[in-house]
């Protein structure tokens, strides 16, 4: 597909997806949302690829969120865009990069504010500059977080730390993030891609399905009783047994050489 | 060519969608899975289909299941063929068919119905358990056997059947592989109702009509309610359906329901 708002970057196993629209401060328009939703089913069928990394273009943004100027213009069902987010078919770039199977890490510099926080918040893992802003400003604007901020914001840093930020519009900076738990590095501006990188290079050390079930077991099982999680894990755990990967590394380990992943 | 063995018509707000194979029993194979699942999300985005209806051509069975021809020729094939792999498949990528149709089907934001007949085995009684109701012939027989291939009732089979029947006759049901007449069936509330043969498609269109009666998102908000509250507390669920209530009372058919009662005529849905 030829994106317009949007940049879909493959480097061998890594693909950067960037919001392209530096001068709305990487606003999400409803180009973008749908480029998005497409980029994500493309990243997910490239069995080359196995880690995406999503950033803003230009310094400013990560991303500003939902595209006001778009939204004051254009008119609006309620209904419709309900069922959209809950339908069984993803029509959301939030929810979109949150089914993905393959691990998402958002590199944040600047503003990271409205719906690009929820596109953040729906990636695994966040990297972001000391000085990047971020919060959840609906409030202010007579909206709630309706693209999984007040779902995702609260587990990610509990309930009234995201009562402070979604009630009073607040942002913190990324210094802050990292010490409530939002992001997982915070780095200078400048090297905020090279600590996602980084991060992204020792995540493919991993063999790739268990990296795929790792991330499931976790996100999966943290919702259910430790029971059904331990279950969980236990059903995946029998699946990778079967897997030649799961043979390549314990005799890659005894042979003490670098195991070979074959992805199956 | 794969499109013919399912036919997808919409006509009326109703789209049905027909098994046709009966020279196989109606046994569905991957390209009917394919073509079924194409179908579903076709149904679920047109907005002129309110109703989506399976039924099955031929006299002898709505379906014997799965082709198990296909299934013999994937084992022989060898573990090497990723299309094949429970791996691929289990991660959910959207690009992956899943083994029945049954997920596409419950997926299904739209009401959805089941006409059965014959033999209703195997898939065949997994599709029909992912529909909303189930409406079926006399001569139908319904079983879940794959136990006795060796493997499950997956696809919502076990997990469907126990939340209809309940637990005794759902371990029953699939642990025996047993067929079960439609007369108990219809007793344990597996099927919605029991009807001759040549009444099954009319009995299927009579409900259908009456369920056309209210408004589109009336429908689908009641099935939302009734699906997901049930999985709820009581106090979540309520909560949950005086939300849904909120929503549909700002539709245009919320006003236009009680104007045309008043005025003693039909109502004309908009859908919004």
């Amino acid at each position: 597909m030829d994106y317009q708002s949007i940049l879909y970057e493959a480097r061998d196993q890594t693909v950067y997806v960037t919001f392209n629209r530096p001068e709305s401060m990487n606003a999400i328009s409803r180009q973008m949302a749908r480029e998005l939703v497409e980029a994500c089913k493309q990243i997910e069928d490239d069995s080359a690829l196995r880690v995406a990394i999503f950033t803003g273009a230009g310094e400013r943004a990560f991303s500003a969120g939902m595209d006001l100027k778009e939204r004051a213009e254009t008119s609006f069902s309620p209904i419709d865009r309900r069922n959209q987010k809950i339908s069984a078919t993803i029509h959301t770039q939030s929810r979109a990069i949150a089914a993905m199977t393959k691990p998402t890490i958002a590199a944040i510099r600047g503003y990271c504010v409205g719906g690009g926080l929820e596109m953040a918040l729906a990636c695994d893992m966040r990297v972001a500059a000391e000085d990047a802003k971020l919060g959840l400003a609906e409030v202010r604007r007579g909206l709630i977080p309706g693209a999984g901020g007040t779902q995702r914001l609260p587990r990610a840093v509990g309930v009234a730390k995201a009562l402070e930020l979604c009630l009073t519009g607040d942002n913190v900076t990324g210094s802050e993030a990292l010490r409530l738990g939002l992001v997982n590095v915070a780095v200078p501006a400048a090297e905020v891609m090279k600590a996602a990188e980084d991060l992204a290079s020792r995540i493919l050390k991993g063999a790739p399905m268990s990296v795929a079930f790792i991330k499931e077991a976790i996100k999966k099982g943290v919702e259910l009783p430790l029971e059904e999680g331990l279950r969980l894990e236990a059903d995946l755990s029998a699946m990778i047994a079967t897997t030649e990967d799961s043979k390549e590394g314990p005799r890659a380990f005894a042979e003490k050489r670098a195991p070979v992943w074959k992805g199956r | 060519m794969a499109e013919e063995k399912v036919l997808y018509e919409v006509k009326d707000q109703i789209a049905w969608i027909t098994l046709n194979r009966p020279e196989s029993l109606n046994a569905v194979n991957r390209d009917m899975v394919r073509a079924i699942v194409g179908y579903c999300k076709q149904a679920n985005e047109d907005r002129n289909v309110q109703i989506a209806i399976f039924k099955a051509n031929g006299e002898r069975a709505f379906s014997v299941g799965g082709d198990i021809k296909d299934r013999v020729r994937a084992n022989e094939s060898g573990a090497g063929s990723e299309a094949e792999s429970p791996l691929v498949i289990r991660q959910n990528r959207h690009s992956a068919m899943p083994g029945t149709p049954a997920p596409a089907i419950a997926a299904i934001d739209k009401i959805t119905m089941a006409l059965v007949h014959g033999y209703t085995v195997g898939t065949g009684l997994l599709m029909s358990l992912a529909c909303d109701i189930r409406i079926a012939a006399d001569n139908a027989r319904l079983g879940l056997s794959e136990v006795r291939l060796g493997f499950m009732a997956g696809s919502g089979g076990t997990q469907r059947m126990a939340r209809l029947v309940g637990i005794p006759k759902a371990l029953e049901i699939c642990l025996s592989g047993e067929l079960y007449d439609p007369q108990e069936c219809h007793r344990i509330g597996l099927v919605n109702q029991l009807v001759p043969y040549d009444q099954l498609v009319p009995a299927g269109e009579k409900m259908a009509q009456s369920f056309l009666k209210g408004a589109p998102l009336a429908l689908r908000y009641i099935k939302e309610a009734i699906y997901k509250g049930s999985e709820m507390t009581l106090e979540q669920g309520l909560r949950f359906e005086s939300d849904l209530q909120s929503m549909v009372m700002q539709t245009e058919d919320a006003k236009e329901g009680p104007k045309a009662f008043i005025e003693k005529r039909p109502a004309a849905w908009k859908g919004r």
